[in-house]
């Protein structure tokens, strides 16, 4: 009863602002933030029954610029045929990575590939290309050896694959 | 007093109404979550996205049946993201993925009893049936020229060993004739390596005589070349369409484009839907070592021949019955070219 009167006034005109509202709104506070915990816990529940590996998608995804003619694959244009793991070098540039890795600024799963020649004598080679929605978080990394064409000519080389989740 | 009541009686609506507008999003979303459903949608949304993106990195044509059942859901397909939803309103679980530019998808499926990933060629086909064959060729995206004023010779060929005409490949062609005069090609354009029916000139149609074995030598004027075979192969499973072209011609692009067109248009068939047809491959042949039986001055002009079927098999003998539905889709793959 006597904490009442310090937040009304005696002639009963109104309120003064005191310790009730600032009550009210730290409870309002404390819902919204249960609620925000409350959903990301059921969300991130949700999303983790069933979850698929990482590696079998960054799979999926690294062997798209390895096996595809729409991206680094060489195509023989005679036949037809495309080559796995065969880079065809005159594909190798940011348009054609554009083209075959279309994703937003925050879609899932960013790559910035190096490839490399090690075949010194005959081609000196060394081009990174990042996909669009790559940034400065945590990466991993790995390497594949492939076959550079390269007019006309193959070379050994290496493609450093660095993924970003 | 009074005022005071009401003040006192604010404050406590107030919490009422925030705490019910908070109780209400949470119960909500807490429904929306804990949905039995939500899990699988999670499910369908990941596993139909892993399967767009091994699609994508496929380097030729493939065609996937999907195992998981979406049959209670409307699953909506954009250039990079999957949505698995209960109905139209629902705003669904999505999943992104990369998306591929030459093969974009824009489409929605209503709870479809069976799903079918494929990509043929640059195309990226999301149904419950895909009618497409496996062996469709990608072509030649350049036009080609016309072949409207160009001499067309038209070979069906003899059996090896034999002088007697094969009466399926006369047939064929002779449709063929008859679907390409009746387009946009002068029967006085219409060459054969066989003797043609004399015809009176005001008729307007030609056909060849099937029943005369001698040879015809007005070779030199064509422009283009079209010689038709039936398969013969040892190997039974085999019932293959091949197209063999010159390789090192200078119309060899020209020569690959029309016959991609020709066996796409036949593969496209529904008419041959029922018959297994194992492959379609174009073969480049160099004429000093195949042992082939081409027509002569074939060299530098748009040249193909086309194997069909297998004599030594079921399925390619039913496809060489099918003498009208195969001359009118060559003449289809020969006037996509040539229009």
């Amino acid at each position: 009863m006597g904490n009442r009167k310090i937040f009304f006034s005696k002639k009963g005109s109104g309120y003064i602002l005191g310790k009730k509202p600032l009550h009210l709104i730290i409870y309002l506070f404390f819902l919204t933030f249960t609620f925000l915990i409350f959903s990301f816990t059921i969300t991130t529940e949700v999303g983790s029954t069933n979850t698929i590996p990482d590696n079998v998608e960054t799979t999926v995804l690294i062997s798209r610029f390895l096996n595809s003619p729409d991206c680094f694959a060489y195509q023989d244009e005679d036949t037809g045929r495309v080559y796995t793991g065969i880079i065809d070098l005159e594909k190798f540039n940011e348009a054609t990575l554009e083209k075959c890795y279309f994703v937003d600024k925050d879609g899932p799963w960013a790559f910035k590939l190096t490839l490399e020649s090690f075949d010194s004598n005959e081609l000196s080679i060394k081009r990174t290309l990042k996909t669009s929605n790559w940034g400065a978080r945590r990466f991993t990394q790995s390497s594949q050896y492939v076959i550079i064409r390269d007019k006309k000519n193959l070379y050994r080389g290496t493609l450093f694959i660095t993924t970003q989740k | 007093m009074k005022k005071r009541g009401m003040s006192r009686s604010m404050f406590l609506a107030a919490e009422i109404v925030g705490a019910a507008i908070v109780a209400f999003l949470l119960i909500s979303n807490a429904l929306k979550w804990s949905d039995v459903e939500t899990p699988y949608k999670a499910y369908l949304a990941k596993d139909m996205g892993l399967i767009i993106d091994s699609i994508f990195s496929s380097p030729g044509n493939i065609i996937i049946n999907y195992t998981g059942n979406a049959s209670d859901y409307v699953v909506d397909f954009n250039e990079n993201s999957i949505a698995i939803k209960i109905d139209n309103d629902d705003g669904g679980i999505i999943k992104s993925f990369p998306g591929m530019k030459p093969n974009q998808i824009d489409l929605e499926l209503e709870y479809p009893k069976k799903i079918k990933f494929a990509k043929i060629g640059d195309e990226i086909i999301i149904q419950d049936v895909v009618k497409k064959n496996l062996n469709t060729l990608k072509c030649d995206e350049t036009k080609g020229e016309s072949l409207k004023d160009k001499k067309i010779l038209v070979d069906p060929g003899y059996e090896k060993d034999k002088i007697e005409p094969s009466k399926e490949m006369c047939d064929i062609a002779n449709s063929f004739i008859f679907e390409i005069t009746n387009a946009w090609v002068n029967y006085f354009n219409i060459l054969s390596t066989r003797n043609l029916h004399e015809y009176g000139e005001d008729e307007g149609i030609i056909s060849i005589n099937c029943n005369d074995p001698s040879k015809s030598d007005k070779l030199s004027d064509a422009g283009v070349i079209i010689s038709l075979r039936a398969g013969k192969n040892k190997d039974t499973t085999k019932n293959n369409i091949k197209a063999f072209i010159v390789s090192g011609s200078v119309k060899e692009k020209e020569s690959r484009k029309l016959a991609c067109l020709i066996i796409n248009s036949i593969l496209e068939n529904k008419a041959f839907d029922n018959t297994k047809i194992t492959g379609a491959p174009i073969v480049p042949i160099d004429l000093e070592v195949t042992d082939k039986d081409f027509p002569e001055g074939i060299k530098d002009k748009i040249f193909v021949m086309l194997e069909i079927g297998n004599s030594e098999n079921d399925n390619g003998k039913e496809l060489l019955e099918k003498v009208p539905e195969l001359g009118d889709s060559i003449s289809k793959g020969f006037m996509e070219y040539g229009k």
